[in-house]
């Protein structure tokens, strides 16, 4: 419905007031016309309308539904409205405001609980609020529900509300609803269950076992203190965790009975088990696990109890262990042991004699008596036993009783029962412990049957049978010890045995053997010995012997079982010895065919006769020269006094006396005596008795039927030698008669071919002596080689260092030349003996080969650079090729490869020189082979010279073998520089082969294997670059593929024409741009103007020409090719330049390159070195001592060899040094002790003190102070020394001869330059000095040294030169030969000059010049001077 | 013979709760076990009424048998309902 405007209000009043007029009439009416019975009613359109009453009706009815309810309720209910005030409270409320009305004024209906909260005071304020703020924030929307516990506490009872306060709608705009629920009950309870779960703990905590509850899963839900103790936690820490995390180690094992017990319900009680504490004791616990049940019968959790059963447990296995061990004891005893008590009833026994008793157990005997048991029959026997133990207290031992086993059958027991007495030694039973005997009774019966048939047998067989008693007395014997000793019992029996029985001789060793046997020795039981029958005979008895013992094993006497073997023996003996004798026959046979001589054969038959055929002793004697005596010659035996005996006996008597053996030799047959004691033919039967001796038998030795000695045997037996022996022995002495016969011609065998060898050996002994003679002469040969190599080159070694210094003074053309010349043939003289020296090593084994790294293409550039001069020198084309491929730095010997190739090289030169033809030699350096870690490279050096013949070929590395003996004549040399080559080749690993044809030239191919090193860049060799330039190389013969490779290398393309025509031909071919033409080698003019006319037709070509020349070069000129321009051929700038020309003479690689890189424009010519004079040194006018001295430029030589002394003082003035000289290291200490010396150049081998003798002692004086610079000096350049020098503090070196230059370097590193004064000439002008003196002396001690005798010699030597001189140039002049004269002041110049005489010398100068214009007029005047300058000249000279 | 009423009542209002417990005695006492009740409230269900041509309530319909009576009011007076209702009553 629209809302209507107030104005509309207004006028619809009256319409409304009508209405509810009519709506009031209408309910009446409707009330009358169904009498009050109708509660709505409905209009046409379906609206139902209520009427009033029912209406009112409906509204009371919900009202009072509403109130029983919350009436109902025991709790109490207040409804608050929006603001807080109380609109209704339900009975409850009110009759707690009721009861507690006093104590707590509970708010009524119509209060404000938010007031009444707000007021609260006291100790309930702050709760009070509480609940204003909780109600306030549930009538704002803000919570839903509001809750509060607090306690209400009347006189009589303990009370807890629950205060709930909750919107009444979800509106809670509409109020609130606010409860007290009265807890107390639920408190109470709580309180009574954490009280009885305290206690429980307290008592959980008081059991002394350890006590857990746990749940299903086996987490502790409840642990004691106990548990808490033996974990290391505290019982709230376990509480909710699992077992496992408490145990680790032994979770498991509990885990699964812990779960058996819960599954099943079953508990497990006693469950002892070892556990570890937390300390890691070892505890033993008896565990209790018992399940928890819910209400429904279901296990819920586990109850465990552990009890620390430790202490325990321990005390019950020590208890345990020793009833164990005791009835261990009981049970392990051999024999029955049983207790009885004081009623002899069995108290218990071992399990054995529970069995004899036919029971199964040892403890169903306790309680019984003896009469209970099976030997019942026994049991008063026991019993009397049993009763004398008891009363006697004492034991009884060892009763033999017999008793009666199960099976009825009877046993022997032999018994021992002892009292058994309590701590106080009171007697409380028995105790008994038998054994069963019946075995060893029964045996004993046997054993006694058994002797006495044994006895029966004794008595009956054969054998002796004694016994005897302690003392050796006969306690008994048999029949047959009586029938063979025809001895009566009686007269036996008591009788002692030894001596009734025993021979005489042997009673004390029969005595001892019985002592042994009373001790029951082994080696007594047996033995073999003699017995006495009554009539005296013996018979020998074998014995067995053995004691008798009484029943307690003490020896009572003996047995002994005899054999008589006296027979037996006899025959025994025969055979034994008949076997010896055949034995010695056999050995003496295979002796005679072995034998190789006389006494060996005499010593052996002796020997075997002793050893073998078992006689005492041997000896042979053989008959004298004269025949008067016989000598012994061999024996043997083992009496050396009897030995010496019969030898004295047969060497003494005389062959003419009656001894056995002259009468055998006498008689030629044996001699024999078998009683040798008795006998009155045996001399010396006294010593045979003393030996043993009985039998002697001579035999003779026959030879050619001469007895020429006797055999002599000698037996121990009486009686012995007879028919059978005798004739076995006469057969062996025919036998070693026989083969002394035949020894007699092997004899005369021997000494033939002794003779026969001895003059072999002496042969041998020449031959060796020759042989060492000729070694000794080849040794000396090397050592004086190397001696006089030595010895010669210290002296040319002054020569080489005077000529160096000899070419610095003025010298003429013609000198220079000759100075030159001696210069080359000294160091030709020094190469020769340098090649000597080298052989003399390699023969001596002594050269070695180094392996170091080595630049090939630089040693091979340097070997023919140093035969470059030669080779110009000589008119030949020296070529060289190195090939690209070959590694740059490979291991070797570059010192023996320079040497090889030289040789070689110079060889080829020399022998290709002065022919008709152009001499050509080219080196070419090749890679023959590549491996990984060898290349094998080839130098192939071929010349066009004059060849030679394969004959020459073949001996051409032999010692002092030149290709022919001529050639020496005819080429000079001494051919030891192929063989030389030939060793180092074959040293370093290779071969040098050669190829040659008669007069067409050689090729000598050298191969060397090298360990290639692996690349690495080399300072200042950077690559030249010719990649991608066109070439054409113009020419066809080898050194053009040369040059061909090397483009390629450099990365250039290459186009090769043969000749002109085809290089003109390829022009209108190639490609355009620029090339570049390559013309090797043309015979005279290149054709360059041929191809610049060829190259016009071409407008598209830039070409570029590089021409290789040879035999235009001129040594020593620098840089190795010009640039022509044009034809013309002029430096000039590089832009503009197209030809490079270059000499092919010795051409390098790079120096090949950098040419055409240079004719390219890719490269700029080499700066022009700077030329250095060669050898040449600036002439220096040394400063005196005093001056160099001043300076600190005093130079100290120490130096022994006077030659060496002059050519360095001299060199060192050259150079202008002031220099003294100390003849050895000693004599150099004390020069440098002065102090003055501001270097030292020491040789090293010096007599007295060697140079590093000097060096030492120099170093170890100067302690750090100044440090002299000390220089070695040696003609040895050995390996190793240099080293050597720098180790004992030498600071360089230098090696014999220095060349001025070397030196000067050497100097100028050591000393500061010296501030000198550098003249034109050696010799400083004289004119510009003023002096008073014609001659300065100090000019001739500047060259030669201040050595007053030397100046004095050299004076004194012009003096005589100069007056002879000048009296030549008198005489020329006077003669009007003014050249003559001219020649004759030259000669006298220089030597005046020498000399410091500086005016005479400007005067010959004078007089020369005008004899050279051959004017004699003119030379009148300076004549006059010249005579009178000599004048003062020789005066001043001889006043010194 | 089975007899089926359809009671129209307008909630709980008094003389509905009455017209409701009065027909329900009436029922078990005069037609144990063959009657059936439709209780309807005008209040939930007011087009029912108004297709039953009923503009009061309590009012009470008889069904079945034919022909269908009417009756508004408490049920109150227990003779001009069951005279209403067709019902004979012999009075002993």
């Amino acid at each position: 419905m629209k809302p209507a405007t107030p104005l509309e209000q207004e006028d619809n009043s009256a319409e409304i007031a009508t209405l509810i007029e009519t709506l009031s009439q209408t309910e009446k009416r409707l009330e009358q016309l169904t009498g009050g019975e109708v509660d709505s009613v409905a209009g046409r359109d379906g609206q139902t309308f209520l009427l009033r009453r029912a209406q009112d009706q409906l509204r009371l009815n919900e009202s009072a539904r509403q109130a029983a309810i919350l009436n109902a309720l025991p709790t109490s209910v207040a409804l608050l409205d929006s603001q807080g005030k109380i609109l209704t409270v339900n009975e409850a409320w009110q009759q707690f405001g009721r009861v507690n009305g006093a104590h707590n004024p509970e708010p009524a209906i119509s209060d404000n609980y938010l007031g009444v909260c707000d007021k609260a005071r006291g100790k309930d304020s702050a709760e009070a609020s509480a609940v204003a703020t909780g109600i306030r924030a549930v009538l704002a929307g803000k919570v839903s529900t509001y809750t509060l516990e607090y306690p209400c506490h009347s006189p009589t009872e303990q009370r807890w509300f629950l205060m709930t306060i909750s919107p009444l709608s979800h509106d809670a705009l509409q109020g609130a609803v606010v409860m007290h629920i009265d807890i107390s009950q639920r408190k109470q309870n709580e309180e009574t269950l954490q009280q009885q779960k305290t206690e429980l703990q307290v008592l959980f905590d008081l059991i002394p076992a350890m006590l857990w509850f746990k749940d299903a899963e086996n987490r502790i839900l409840r642990a004691n203190i106990k548990v808490a103790q033996a974990v290391g936690m505290s019982t709230e820490e376990m509480a909710g965790r699992p077992t496992a995390e408490i145990y680790p180690d032994e979770a498991a094992k509990y885990h699964e009975d812990d779960l058996e017990v819960i599954r099943t319900g079953v508990p497990k009680l006693g469950i002892v088990e070892m556990v570890r504490g937390s300390d890691g004791k070892e505890l033993w616990v008896q565990t209790d696990k018992v399940p928890v049940f819910d209400k429904d019968g279901d296990a819920v959790g586990i109850f465990v109890m552990a009890l620390d059963i430790t202490a325990h447990k321990l005390a019950e296995d020590s208890l345990r262990q020793a009833k164990d061990f005791l009835q261990l004891i009981v049970e392990h005893v051999p024999g029955r042991i049983f207790w009885k008590d004081l009623d002899y009833r069995f108290l218990g026994c071992n399990t054995r004699l529970a069995e004899d008793a036919g029971l199964s157990r040892p403890d169903e005997l306790i309680g019984k008596t003896d009469f209970d048991m099976v030997w019942k029959d026994q049991a008063e026997l026991y019993r009397t036993d049993d009763q004398a133990v008891l009363e006697s207290g004492s034991p009884r031992l060892n009763i033999e009783e017999p008793q009666t086993t199960p099976d009825g059958d009877t046993i022997w027991l032999r018994t021992s029962k002892v009292p058994l007495r309590d701590s106080d030694d009171q007697i409380i039973g028995i105790l008994g412990i038998y054994q069963d005997i019946t075995e060893s009774k029964r045996v004993a019966q046997e054993l006694r049957e058994s002797e006495r048939r044994f006895a029966d047998l004794l008595r009956n067989v054969d054998l002796i049978s004694v016994m005897r008693d302690r003392d050796g007395r006969i306690t008994y014997c048999n029949e047959y010890l009586l029938h063979l000793t025809g001895w009566r019992n009686e007269e036996v029996i008591g009788k002692c045995w030894i001596e009734l029985f025993a021979p005489p001789e042997i009673a004390e060793q029969k005595q001892k053997v019985f002592a042994e046997l009373l001790l029951d020795k082994p080696a007594a039981r047996h033995h073999e010995s003699d017995i006495l029958t009554r009539s005296g005979e013996r018979r020998l008895i074998y014995w067995n012997n053995s004691v008798l013992r009484s029943g307690a094993g003490d020896v009572t006497g003996t047995a002994s079982i005899g054999e008589d073997i006296t027979d037996r023996k006899a025959a025994e003996r025969k055979i034994a010895y008949l076997n010896r004798v055949y034995a010695m026959h056999s050995d003496i046979s295979t002796l005679i065919v072995r034998a190789s001589d006389r006494d060996e054969l005499f010593r052996e038959a002796c020997r075997v006769a002793v050893d073998i055929g078992g006689f005492h002793m041997a000896m042979i004697g053989i008959v004298n020269r004269d025949g008067t005596k016989t000598i012994p010659v061999a024996s043997k035996g083992k009496d050396e006094t009897l030995l010496n005996g019969v030898e004295k006996l047969m060497s003494s008597d005389a062959l003419e006396s009656n001894t056995m053996v002259t009468r055998a030799i006498k008689e030629n047959k044996a001699i024999i005596s078998n009683d040798a004691q008795n006998d009155p033919h045996v001399l010396i039967g006294k010593q045979y008795a003393a030996a043993g001796i009985n039998s002697i038998i001579i035999l003779p030795l026959i030879v050619a039927e001469v007895a020429i000695g006797a055999l002599a045997l000698f037996a121990k037996e009486s009686n012995f030698f007879h028919g059978k022996e005798l004739k076995l022995l006469t057969e062996l002495v025919g036998d070693i008669s026989f083969a002394l016969s035949y020894l007699k011609a092997q004899e005369a065998l021997h000494s033939l071919n002794a003779e026969l060898e001895n003059k072999v050996i002496a042969r041998t002994a020449d031959l060796e002596q020759a042989r060492n003679e000729a070694d000794q002469a080849n040794h000396a040969k090397s050592a004086f080689v190397a001696t006089m190599s030595h010895e010669i080159r210290t002296p040319l070694n002054g020569v080489i260092g005077m000529v160096d210094v000899l070419r610095q003074s003025s010298l003429k053309g013609y000198q220079v030349e000759m100075v030159d010349l001696i210069s080359e043939s000294a160091f030709s003289l020094l190469g020769i003996i340098e090649d000597i020296l080298d052989l003399s090593k390699i023969e001596a084994g002594k050269l070695e080969i180094e392996f170091e790294p080595m630049p090939v293409a630089d040693v091979v550039e340097k070997a023919c650079g140093l035969l470059d001069h030669l080779a110009t020198r000589k008119g030949v084309e020296l070529t060289l090729f190195i090939d690209p491929a070959i590694p740059k730095e490979v291991l070797g010997d570059a010192l023996r490869l320079r040497q090889v190739l030289v040789n070689v090289v110079s060889n080829a030169i020399k022998f290709s020189s002065g022919q008709d033809r152009q001499g050509k030699v080219s080196l070419r350096a090749l890679l023959a082979g590549h491996g990984p870690n060898q290349v094998m490279v080839t130098f192939e050096v071929t010349d066009n010279g004059i060849g030679m013949d394969e004959e020459t070929q073949a001996r051409l590395f032999t010692a002092f073998n030149q290709a022919d003996a001529t050639t020496t004549r005819r080429f000079g040399g001494t051919g030891l520089g192929l063989v030389i080559s030939g060793h180092l080749v074959e040293r370093m690993g290779g071969e040098i082969i050669v190829h040659s044809t008669l007069g067409k030239g050689a090729t000598f191919t050298v191969s060397l294997p090298f360990t290639p090193l692996p690349a690495k860049p080399i300072d200042g060799d950077t690559p030249v670059d010719l990649a991608g330039l066109s070439c054409l190389v113009l020419g066809d013969r080898g050194v053009t593929n040369d040059l061909a490779v090397y483009l390629t290398y450099g990365g250039a393309l290459v186009e090769r024409a043969p000749d002109l025509a085809a290089a003109i031909e390829l022009i209108g071919t190639v490609s355009p741009g620029l090339w570049l033409f390559i013309i090797d080698n043309w015979d005279g003019t290149p054709p360059l103007e041929e191809l610049r006319a060829a190259c016009k037709s071409r407008l598209d070509l830039d070409p570029r020409f590089v021409v290789v020349e040879y035999g235009h070069h001129q040594p020593g000129m620098e840089p190795h090719f010009v640039v022509s321009r044009l034809g013309q051929r002029l430096h000039g700038p590089i832009q503009s330049m197209d030809m490079v020309t270059l000499d092919g003479q010795v051409m390098h690689r790079r120096l090949f390159l950098q040419a055409v890189a240079m004719a390219a424009g890719r490269a700029q010519e080499d700066e022009e070195k700077a030329t250095p004079t060669p050898d040449r040194v600036g002439a220096i006018t040394p400063p005196s001592r005093e001056q160099a001295l001043r300076q600190g430029r005093l130079i100290l030589v120490a130096e022994d060899n006077e030659t060496n002394q002059k050519v360095i003082l001299h060199q060192l003035g050259l150079l202008g040094y002031k220099a003294e000289v100390a003849s050895d290291g000693r004599k150099a200490l004390e020069y440098w002790e002065s102090g003055d010396y501001a270097l030292l150049l020491a040789d090293l081998h010096m007599p007295e003190m060697d140079g590093y003798q000097l060096t030492t002692s120099i170093r170890a004086a100067e302690d750090g102070k100044r440090r002299i610079p000390i220089i070695a000096l040696t003609a040895n350049a050995l390996k190793g020394e240099a080293d050597h020098c720098r180790a004992v503090g030498m600071d360089d070196y230098l090696s014999k001869p220095a060349r001025l230059a070397d030196l000067k370097t050497m100097l100028n590193k050591w000393l500061p330059t010296a501030d000198v004064t550098r003249s034109d000439s050696l010799f400083p002008q004289a004119m510009a000095s003023p002096r008073a003196d014609p001659v300065d002396v100090s000019v001739l001690e500047g060259l030669v040294g201040s050595d007053p005798a030397v100046i004095h010699e050299i004076l004194q030597d012009f003096r005589v030169s100069a007056a002879k001189t000048a009296a030549e140039l008198k005489a020329a002049f006077a003669a009007g030969q003014a050249t003559a004269a001219g020649a004759a002041a030259h000669k006298l110049k220089s030597s005046a000059r020498s000399i410091g005489a500086m005016a005479l010398g400007d005067l010959c100068a004078t007089i020369e010049r005008i004899g050279k214009t051959g004017q004699a007029d003119t030379m009148a005047e300076p004549l006059g001077r010249f005579e009178v300058e000599l004048a003062a000249v020789d005066n001043y000279l001889g006043s010194l | 013979m089975q007899y089926k009423f359809r009671l129209y009542i307008a909630g709980d209002a008094p003389n509905s709760a009455l017209a409701q417990a009065n027909l329900t005695a009436l029922c078990e006492t005069y037609l144990p076990d063959r009657y059936e009740i439709d209780v309807v409230d005008v209040l939930k269900v007011p087009m029912l009424a108004l297709e039953d041509n009923v503009l009061m309530t309590p009012t009470l319909l008889k069904l079945e048998p034919e022909p269908i009576r009417r009756i508004v009011g408490a049920l109150s007076e227990l003779r001009t309902v069951l005279n209403t209702l067709g019902l004979q009553v012999i009075v002993k």
